[in-house]
C-alpha cells in the first residue's frame, strides 16, 4: 500500500528527470496540494470520492503545465543546480502558501471506502488501502502502455534519450517537456488524494514523500520508470518487515541503510545503465 | 604581489573592518541576531562550497555534520563536563571521520545518485539523534548549553565569552581562520586539483589526478570545518534538537552559495548573509516571508543563473566597457 504511493510520485520524479533533467523537489508538496485539492472537492462542493480523484489530477497537471512553462523553461540552458533551487524554492512557495491558505490543522479526506472492511486471505483491511493498490497499478500500467505505444510516447521517450536528436527529428521538445511534468505533477496529485484518507493532509506531509520518493528513483536507477515502480514496492516491504523484526523506532532509516549499500554494490541503481 | 592580490587583500581588509564594527553599528537586537547566525552559516556556506564550488559535488549531507559537530560537543560540554575549547577537536574529527566514511561509501558515484546518497545519510544521522535518547536527549533536545569557559591572559584579565558580542566575535575568528584556510587550499596544488576535478573528471584522473584521494580529502576537510560551524551554533543558540542535523541546514547551505555564487570565494558569504538577513527585511509582510523568499529564490536563479557575484561581474564588466568606449 505504502509502495504503491511511493512507486507513484517516484515515477512522476523519474520522468521528469529522464525528460528535463530537473530533480523536481517540489512533487512532494505537489502531492499535498493534490491531498488539499481532493479534500475541498469531497468536503465543500460534497463531490464523490471518484470524482475528487479526477479533479487533483486535473487541477496538478494544469499546475505542472504551468511550472515548466514559467519556472523550469527558462532554465534550459542554465547549470543543472539551478533547477535543483527552483525545485526548492517552488517548495517553499508551495508549502506556505498551503499553510496560509488552509491552516496546519490536519485534515482527513472522507472517503466511503474507508469503513468498509473486506476480508482476503485470512488479512483484514479497509477498502480504501485496496483500492490505493488497485488505482495505483492500473495507473501504472496505463502510463507503461502510453509511453510505449503511443506517438506522444515515443516522443517522451525520444526526448529522455538525447534532447538535441529528438530535436533533430521535430519533435517539439519544450511541449514534450510541459506534458511530462504535466503527467508527472498529475500523478503526485492522485497518490497526495490517495493516502488522504488514510493519513492526513496537512501542508508538510509531501517532505518526507518525496526523499523517500528519491531515494526509490535512485534505488531504481534515475530515470528508469520500471525501476521508480520496483524501487517504490521495495522501499514499501522493507520499511514493513523492518519495522515488524528489527525495529519500529528506525523504520525510516532502514530505506536509506538499503539504499546506501545497494549504490556501494550497484553504483547505477538496480535498473539504471552505467553511465561509462 | 600581483595587482588582483592586492585588490583581494583590499577587499578582504575592508569587508573584515565592517565586519568588525559591526557590533557596534548594529543597534537593533534582531538583526544583530541574524548577523551572528549568518557568520556561523557562513562557516557552513563556505565549509560546503569547498566540495560543491570548487570540486562539482552537491553533498546534502552537511547539515548532517553540522549537527553532528554541534551535539559531540554539546554532549561533551554538558554531559561529561569538558572544557568547552577541548571540545573543539573532537568535534571536528567526528565530522570528519562521518565525512571519510560517507565518502568511501559514496564518492564512486555520479552527479545525482550522490547527492541523494548524501542526502540519505543526512535523514539517518537525525533519526538517530532523535531515538538514541540516553545520548542525546532524543526529541527533548539538549538545552542550558553553557557559555564558552573565559580564557585568562596572563596579566591582562580574562576574555568572557558570556555575551552575544563576544559570540560574534569568536564565530568571526572562526570564519576568518576558515577562508584564510580555503585560500591557502585552493590556492595550492591540491586547490589546482580540485578545480581539474570539478572541470573534467575523466581527464583530470588521465592526467594523473587520483579522483578518490582528492575527493576525499575535500569532502572531509570540508565536514570537519562544517562540524565546526555546528559547535559555535551550540554556544550561540545554547539549544540543539535533532531537527538542527536535519536535512534543511543542508539545503539552505546549498541555497545561500548558489543565490551567492557557486565556486567564487567570496560568493557564499555574500549569499548567506542576504538570504539570512532577508527576513529581516521581508518582516512587513509578517506570515507571507517564506512564501515570498521562495518566489524571489526562483526569480534570482532565473534571472541571475551565476548568482549575485556573477551578477555583479557582468555589470562591472558592462559598466567599464561603457566607460571605455565613452571615452
Amino acid at each position: 500500500m505504502v509502495g504503491s504511493i511511493y512507486a507513484l510520485i517516484a515515477m512522476g520524479v523519474a520522468m521528469i528527470y529522464g525528460v528535463m533533467n530537473v530533480p523536481d523537489f517540489a512533487l512532494g508538496a505537489k502531492a499535498m496540494l493534490g491531498g488539499y485539492v481532493a479534500f475541498f472537492f469531497t468536503a465543500t462542493f460534497h463531490q464523490a470520492y471518484g470524482v475528487a480523484l479526477v479533479g487533483s489530477i486535473v487541477v496538478l497537471a494544469l499546475l505542472g503545465l504551468g511550472v515548466e512553462r514559467w519556472i523550469f523553461r527558462p532554465l534550459i540552458k542554465a547549470p543543472p543546480i539551478n533547477g535543483f533551487i527552483s525545485a526548492f524554492g517552488l517548495l517553499l512557495v508551495f508549502e506556505n502558501f498551503a499553510l496560509i491558505a488552509f491552516g496546519s490543522t490536519y485534515r482527513r479526506i472522507l472517503s466511503p471506502y474507508d469503513r468498509q472492511v473486506i476480508n482476503i486471505f485470512g488479512a483484514n483491511l479497509t477498502v480504501q488501502r485496496l483500492l490505493v493498490v488497485i488505482i495505483a497499478i492500473a495507473l501504472m500500467v496505463g502510463l507503461h502502455l502510453f509511453i510505449k505505444y503511443t506517438t506522444l510516447g515515443t516522443a517522451i521517450r525520444a526526448v529522455a534519450q538525447n534532447r538535441r536528436g529528438a530535436l533533430i527529428c521535430g519533435i517539439h521538445t519544450e511541449r514534450v517537456a510541459g506534458i511530462t511534468m504535466a503527467i508527472g505533477s498529475g500523478l503526485a496529485g492522485v497518490a497526495g488524494a490517495l493516502v488522504g484518507p488514510i493519513a492526513m493532509v496537512y501542508p508538510s506531509m509531501g517532505d518526507t514523500l518525496i526523499v523517500k520518493a528519491f531515494v526509490i528513483t535512485i534505488l531504481g536507477g534515475m530515470g528508469s520508470i520500471f525501476g521508480a515502480i520496483v524501487g517504490g514496492y521495495i522501499l514499501g516491504l522493507i520499511e514493513a518487515l523492518g519495522a515488524m523484526y528489527i525495529s519500529v523506532d528506525y523504520k525510516d532509516a532502514f530505506a536509506f541503510a538499503v539504499l546506501v549499500l545497494v549504490l556501494a554494490v550497484r553504483p547505477q541503481g538496480l535498473f539504471g545503465k552505467s553511465a561509462r | 604581489m600581483k595587482r588582483h592580490t592586492v585588490r583581494a587583500v583590499l577587499f578582504a581588509g575592508a569587508a573584515l573592518l565592517l565586519a568588525a564594527a559591526v557590533p557596534f553599528l548594529v543597534t537593533n537586537n534582531y538583526l544583530f541576531h541574524l548577523l551572528v547566525m549568518a557568520v556561523i552559516w557562513g562557516i557552513l556556506a563556505t565549509s560546503l562550497n569547498l566540495v560543491l564550488g570548487y570540486t562539482g559535488l552537491l553533498s546534502l549531507a552537511h547539515g548532517a555534520f553540522f549537527g553532528l559537530g554541534a551535539y559531540t560537543s554539546a554532549i561533551l560540554v554538558t554531559k561529561w563536563d569538558w572544557n568547552f575549547w577541548l571540545t573543539i577537536p573532537p568535534a571536528m574529527a567526528v565530522a570528519a571521520l562521518f565525512g571519510v566514511l560517507l565518502g568511501l561509501l559514496t564518492l564512486r558515484l555520479e552527479g545525482h545518485y550522490f547527492a541523494v546518497s548524501t542526502l540519505s545519510f543526512g535523514i539517518v544521522v537525525s533519526l538517530v539523534l532523535e531515538k538514541w535518547d540516553d545520548l542525546t536527549e532524543g526529541p527533548r533536545g539538549i538545552s542550558s548549553i553553557p557559555a564558552p569557559s573565559p580564557i585568562r591572559l596572563f596579566g591582562f584579565g580574562e576574555l568572557q565569552f558570556e555575551s552575544s558580542t563576544a559570540k560574534y566575535y569568536l564565530a568571526l575568528a572562526a570564519l576568518v581562520l576558515c577562508l584564510l584556510f580555503i585560500w591557502r587550499l585552493i590556492h595550492s596544488p591540491i586547490g589546482r586539483a580540485l578545480e581539474a576535478i570539478r572541470q573534467n573528471e575523466l581527464l583530470a584522473s588521465c592526467l594523473g589526478v587520483d579522483l578518490v584521494y582528492y575527493k576525499l580529502l575535500a569532502f572531509s576537510l570540508s565536514a570537519a570545518m562544517a562540524g565546526l560551524a555546528g559547535v559555535l551554533y551550540s554556544v550561540y543558540i545554547t539549544y540543539l534538537n535533532p531537527v538542527d542535523a536535519g536535512l534543511w541546514n543542508g539545503f539552505y547551505a546549498v541555497m545561500y552559495i548558489v543565490i551567492g555564487g557557486m565556486g567564487t570565494f567570496w560568493g557564499p558569504l555574500i549569499g548567506t548573509v542576504f538570504l539570512v538577513t532577508l527576513p529581516e527585511f521581508l518582516r512587513m509582510f509578517q506570515e507571507y516571508r517564506l512564501l515570498l523568499l521562495g518566489i524571489l529564490l526562483i526569480l534570482a536563479i532565473t534571472f541571475l543563473p551565476d548568482g549575485i557575484t556573477g551578477g555583479a561581474k557582468t555589470l562591472w564588466r558592462r559598466a567599464t566597457l561603457r566607460m571605455a568606449t565613452r571615452q
